[in-house]
């Protein structure tokens, strides 16, 4: 993936500009990415919760509708059998056989009933009409006959009873017009009814829907906290059976967070419970997961794209900017060292000037000894007239040698030199100057110093743009001091001090910028050139000024600039 | 007759040397000093005509020109330049020197300005 971002932005592209353009690209698309990723947090929370809310309301629904189910189903059967009691006649409850006919139509009728019995006033079963033998058995210390001594009718909770099977009773009870006496009918309903309600809730099946009673004992098979008639195992629930509503609140369970929901059945002693461990919640954001992180993917792909082509097409601009600067300043460089050229150029010509003048005036003169004398007499005259001839042509050839060493565009690379030396070559070039300004020269320099290596001509360009502005900011007699000085062993530092006008300070912190210049026809380039040279031979210059006193420019150089890389 | 007179002023003493014997050799009576502090001394033997360069190492050459002038008006100046310094040229124009020739200078030039700067002071 890097080579091929790399390949992808590196068209055209150095070192520099591709570490440019990387980190360009990764800022710009990190913060582009950002609102988007804050985008889709916030919706992902907030689609979470609704559809949080939205399980908890289904949740709820069903347990409203699985609990009216469970009351209708009661309240039905304990209004048929308050009509049957109150409705048919006292045979019916007496007598066998009408008693059997009466409970198999009921049977017919409604669901889940097993059995059906008469219990007479001292808890006998007087009659009884189901798969057991229970007639005759005594019911007087069960709890339902206490209670229905108080009641009209009742519902148990789901027992065992004698047929040692869970059911529970529906009790009605008949009290006598004559006496103070009653009888109960009795129907008994399997558990399975419950379990069946229990089963209807839409639930997964590591889910659990069971029925309790308020005494917290399981009325239905559980399948996570136990049988029907254990007690529940599940303590850390609060459950209040007085309430109408269903309650819902989340738990942690087997160390995982689940939601467990309530609701009291009303007219019978039970509770229905749900737990959901299966966490349905989490399937819907998964899905709109998948689908924004596709979209996401596909945005951040589209902004990746986008910035890379336009921070490429910007940097690439602003490379090709800063290689046309480049090019500028080379040319300015060397336009400056023409016009250092053209500056020495008045005070070379003076000097070959005067050699040529001698020149010129001693071949005049043979010429004269031939025309007005006698030849052979002057062959001493002549000998030493050509001497003198040739004398001045070497003056020249010094002269020449050195403007055009100077000149020379293309570099020479390092050279090794005496520095001491190369300043008094630099000076001479505007000796005439010097001269005519009649500035006093100063050289303090230190002996036995270590030849430098480094581009002579370059150097030299500095030391020429230097002194020639030292020349610039004298007065007519003003003094002029260089020093040289060994700093340590592989640096040696130049200065070059003069007691001119000086710069003010508000300009000094200027004049290293390109095209900042003081002077009336500067180019503005020579210092700024000069920066950068010393720069680039590895050493260092600054500047200090002080008006009306003067100023100094100090240059530190290394001797072998190798072993500064070295370091 | 009475042989012209003529000063060199010129710091190159070569050069001094050469001229003055190639001047003598064409019937001036010539001298050739290299410094305005020896030259000043012929000046008040009242020469005809300096022949003065513009830069001398004692004294600039437009003032030892204003020197020459102060002393005596009439004697004539031709200036020799190292260099075409325009603004020095026109500045010893205006000094009252007669003309000024650029190095190396060519004899029979000089001598034509020598005959019309003694013609000059002759009709003064």
């Amino acid at each position: 993936m890097f080579a091929l971002i790399k390949k992808f932005i590196t068209k055209f592209s150095e070192e520099r500009y591709f570490s440019l353009k990387f980190r360009l690209i990764l800022l710009n698309t990190l913060f582009s990415i950002i609102p988007l990723v804050i985008v889709v947090t916030i919706t992902y929370f907030w689609i979470s919760q609704i559809v949080h809310d939205e399980f908890k309301n289904n949740l709820k629904w069903q347990m409203e509708e699985t609990r009216h189910s469970l009351e209708f189903f009661i309240s039905e059967r304990i209004s048929a059998l308050t009509f049957l009691v109150n409705s048919y006649p006292e045979e019916y409850f007496t007598d066998e056989k009408k008693f059997s006919q009466l409970f198999f139509n009921f049977k017919k009728e409604f669901e889940g009933i097993i059995d059906m019995g008469i219990v007479d006033e001292n808890g006998i079963q007087a009659l009884y009409i189901g798969p057991y033998k229970l007639k005759g058995k005594d019911y007087s210390q069960t709890e339902w006959f206490k209670e229905m001594l108080l009641r009209t009718d009742y519902v148990t909770d789901v027992f065992l009873g004698y047929r040692k099977i869970p059911h529970f009773s529906i009790i009605i009870k008949k009290q006598s017009v004559y006496r103070d006496k009653f009888w109960l009918l009795r129907v008994s309903i399997n558990m399975d009814i419950l379990q069946k309600f229990a089963s209807n809730l839409e639930i997964s099946s590591q889910d659990d829907a069971f029925i309790i009673n308020k005494d917290r004992i399981l009325q239905t098979n559980s399948k996570l906290f136990g049988n029907v008639l254990e007690p529940l195992k599940l303590n850390n629930i609060r459950i209040e059976t007085d309430k109408r509503s269903v309650t819902i609140y989340d738990i942690e369970f087997n160390r995982k967070q689940a939601y467990i929901a309530y609701a009291p059945i009303k007219g019978t002693p039970w509770i229905l419970v749900t737990t959901i461990c299966s966490k349905p919640y989490k399937k819907i954001p998964s899905l709109f997961t998948k689908e924004v992180t596709l979209i996401s993917l596909l945005s951040i792909f589209v902004t990746f794209i986008v910035i890379t082509k336009s921070i490429n097409t910007l940097v690439n601009r602003i490379e090709k900017a800063d290689h046309e600067r480049e090019i500028a300043i080379a040319n300015a460089e060397h336009s400056d060292k023409l016009a250092s050229i053209g500056r020495l150029a008045a005070g070379v010509a003076h000097e070959i000037n005067n050699p040529l003048a001698i020149i010129n005036e001693k071949a005049g003169l043979m010429k004269d000894l031939i025309q007005y004398g006698d030849l052979a007499q002057n062959k001493d005259r002549f000998t030493q007239l050509i001497g003198s001839i040739q004398d001045s042509v070497a003056r020249c050839r010094t002269i020449t040698h050195r403007l055009l060493s100077f000149s020379k565009k293309i570099d020479r690379g390092r050279e090794d030199f005496n520095i001491n030396e190369a300043i008094k070559e630099v000076v001479g070039f505007i000796e005439k100057e010097i001269q005519t300004k009649g500035i006093n020269m100063i050289f303090d320099f230190q002996e036995n110093l270590p030849k430098i290596i480094t581009d002579k001509g370059q150097l030299q360009q500095v030391l020429l743009n230097i002194i020639n502005n030292a020349v610039d900011a004298v007065e007519q007699g003003g003094t002029i001091e260089i020093k040289t000085l060994l700093l340590d062993t592989n640096h040696i530092e130049i200065s070059i001090k003069d007691n001119g006008i000086g710069i003010p300070k508000d300009k000094l912190k200027h004049i290293f910028e390109p095209f900042y210049t003081t002077k009336k026809k500067g180019t503005g380039l020579g210092l700024y050139i000069s920066y950068g040279i010393i720069k680039k031979l590895g050493g260092d210059i600054h500047v200090e000024s002080e008006v009306g006193k003067g100023t100094i420019f100090t240059i530190k150089i290394p001797v072998n600039p190798e072993l500064e890389e070295i370091k | 007759m009475k042989k012209t007179k003529i000063l060199i002023i010129e710091d190159e003493l070569e050069l001094v040397s050469a001229l003055t014997e190639r001047l003598t050799i064409r019937g001036y009576d010539t001298h050739g000093v290299t410094n305005f502090t020896d030259g000043l001394k012929f000046i008040k033997e009242s020469p005809d005509v300096v022949i003065l360069d513009i830069g001398l190492p004692d004294m600039d050459g437009l003032e030892v020109l204003k020197k020459i002038k102060e002393i005596n008006p009439s004697i004539q100046v031709i200036m020799l330049s190292g260099y075409g310094d325009d603004e020095k040229v026109s500045k010893s124009l205006s000094y009252g020197a007669l003309d000024y020739l650029i190095k190396p200078v060519d004899i029979e030039e000089l001598v034509s300005k020598i005959e019309t700067a003694k013609l000059k002071k002759g009709g003064r």
